[in-house]
């Protein structure tokens, strides 16, 4: 009896299979339409002081073409003067964040020392060093530049270091063990199982890293500076309240975190072939 | 390689897991150390790997003492511990390069031992890919490859099902004879010991002391059926039994 009742559901697959590809592209689409008629609506309603879509596309679309002629610069160049700080700040954070994780993700002593460090500044918000940051910088020329790739250091230095401790951490001890049975030495333990072994840990905190280094990046122009993305938007709000171009912004600033963690997924599955 | 401990004990913290083991086991012998659970067993064969340092007594190669970096141990271990980034091919030659192989013999040697094992189809597939096994052959293969005239191996077949564990008993003897290498097999299974082993240890339980040491006079290939295969399970399993359970009806 059981059987027969279970039956009819194991017939079902190539149905299921339809559906489900009617899902992967209907619901995202969906979810777009709704959002776009909740935003129309509240516009509608005047609840907020919110740019309608149809305006909002509009700048955008002109803002990503011709630019924008108060500051004469095109989305691209507002992103990418941004992007580029991310770059310096990130690149200079996992230099220093992803040895010194496998170092005391590989040494219990050096974990203790480092401990109570890490764990006091890892939850200051990267934004609180911004003061500071002026005042370490003050000596050089254009201290703001320094300033934003400070603060995007800061914001993508600690999930880099957690999350590559972590990961050197969770190898499985016997992986360990099997490589010194083959006669491997500890360089070799390093180079050839600690390494390969926390590359996904690595690289999910590359990617965790990046995607706060960008959000710090655009809250870090609010303060100072004459470029990039976060810049723009304020900017754009002290100058007058221009509100779809605020909401322009704020789509080219979720599109590239989006993209930059896209890009990041993707180098995961060329570099993780194995997972 | 003949393989002698002598008065070998051991302890985890304070407690004595190891206690005076002495045994040897002769050129090309296939041994089996069995026992009942926490016994000592995969200690006493990680102290033979030098995987861990003994608190007494001495491990001896052919008379003299071992390590890992000399390349004449080979381990396999409970689940195979292959390393899953590298492809079923690489994982072979992991031990060659650590031994220091040059290029051209580590490839052949690769290819050698993979079709040794069956696996030559499935070199370029990540152990995630394979069977359980296939994972326990590709690790034989593994620790094979670099030639130690050793190979322990600790409970290797304890996580396959009982059909894929019988084949895969028949595959290692078919194995242990085309190489001859000493093997020292750690198993919970008294069939499976039976099945192998030229020599069967029995260790009781902690500390572990060797409590019977046993030859195994069957010829191979052995019929687990057998009269004579029986009466040695028989016998193996009341030593065991006597040192874990009492019986009372």
């Amino acid at each position: 009896m059981l059987e027969q009742a279970v039956l009819p559901e194991l017939t079902d697959p190539p149905r299921k299979k339809r559906n489900k590809r009617w899902l992967d592209l209907g619901l995202p689409l969906l979810s777009l339409v709704c959002f776009v008629s909740l935003w129309e609506l509240t516009v509608k309603l005047k609840l907020f002081a919110l740019p309608s879509p149809q305006d909002t596309l509009k700048t955008f679309l002109r803002l990503l073409i011709y630019g924008d002629t108060l500051y004469a610069k095109n989305l691209f160049q507002l992103t990418g003067a941004s992007l580029w700080i991310v770059v310096k700040g990130c690149s200079a954070a996992f230099v220093l964040a992803i040895p010194l994780g496998v170092l005391v993700g590989a040494n219990p002593y050096l974990e203790k020392l480092t401990h109570p460090i890490l764990e006091i500044f890892r939850p200051v918000p990267p934004l609180a060093w911004i003061p500071l940051a002026y005042l370490m910088f003050s000596s050089l020329p254009g201290p703001t530049r320094y300033v934003q790739a400070f603060i995007v250091f800061v914001g993508a230095f600690f999930p880099a270091v957690v999350n590559t401790l972590h990961g050197i951490k969770n190898i499985d001890p016997t992986y360990i063990q099997a490589a010194k049975s083959c006669g491997a030495s500890p360089g070799q333990i390093l180079r050839r199982v600690l390494l390969p072994g926390s590359l996904p840990a690595i690289l999910t905190g590359i990617r965790i890293g990046i995607g706060i280094g960008w959000m710090c990046c655009v809250a870090a122009e609010f303060v100072g500076g004459r470029m990039g993305i976060g810049f723009y938007i304020w900017d754009s709000y002290s100058t007058g309240g221009r509100a779809p171009e605020i909401v322009s912004g704020i789509i080219a600033i979720g599109i590239v975190g989006y993209l930059l963690n896209a890009g990041i997924v993707w180098l995961e599955r060329r570099l993780l072939p194995w997972r | 390689m003949a393989l002698t401990l002598r008065n070998v004990s051991h302890f985890y913290l304070e407690r004595q897991v190891l206690d005076h083991v002495s045994l040897h086991i002769g050129t090309g012998k296939f041994c089996c150390i069995t026992g009942p659970s926490g016994c000592g067993k995969s200690t006493l064969l990680r102290l033979v790997a030098g995987l861990e340092k003994s608190a007494g007594g001495a491990i001896l190669l052919d008379g003299a003492p071992s390590s890992a970096r000399s390349g004449q141990i080979g381990m396999v271990f409970q689940e195979g511990a292959l390393f899953p980034w590298l492809t079923a091919r690489k994982n072979v030659s992991f031990g060659l390069e650590m031994q220091g192989f040059k290029p051209k013999v580590l490839a052949d040697l690769t290819e050698e031992y993979l079709s040794l094992v069956g696996l030559k189809q499935f070199a370029a597939y990540y152990p995630n890919q394979l069977s359980g096994g296939m994972r326990q052959r590709l690790a034989m293969a593994r620790s094979l490859a670099y030639n130690p005239s050793l190979v322990l191996m600790d409970e290797p077949f304890a996580s396959l099902d009982a059909q894929s564990r019988n084949l895969m008993q028949a595959e290692l003897t078919r194995i242990w004879r085309e190489t001859k290498k000493t093997v020292m097999f750690v198993t919970h299974s008294i069939d499976e010991a039976v099945f192998l082993a030229d020599q069967i240890v029995v260790l009781s339980s902690r500390p572990g002391q060797v409590k019977a040491d046993i030859p195994v006079e069957l010829p191979r290939p052995r019929l687990r059926t057998s009269p004579a295969f029986v009466r040695y399970r028989e016998q193996i399993l009341a030593l065991i039994e006597n040192s874990e359970v009492s019986y009372e009806w």
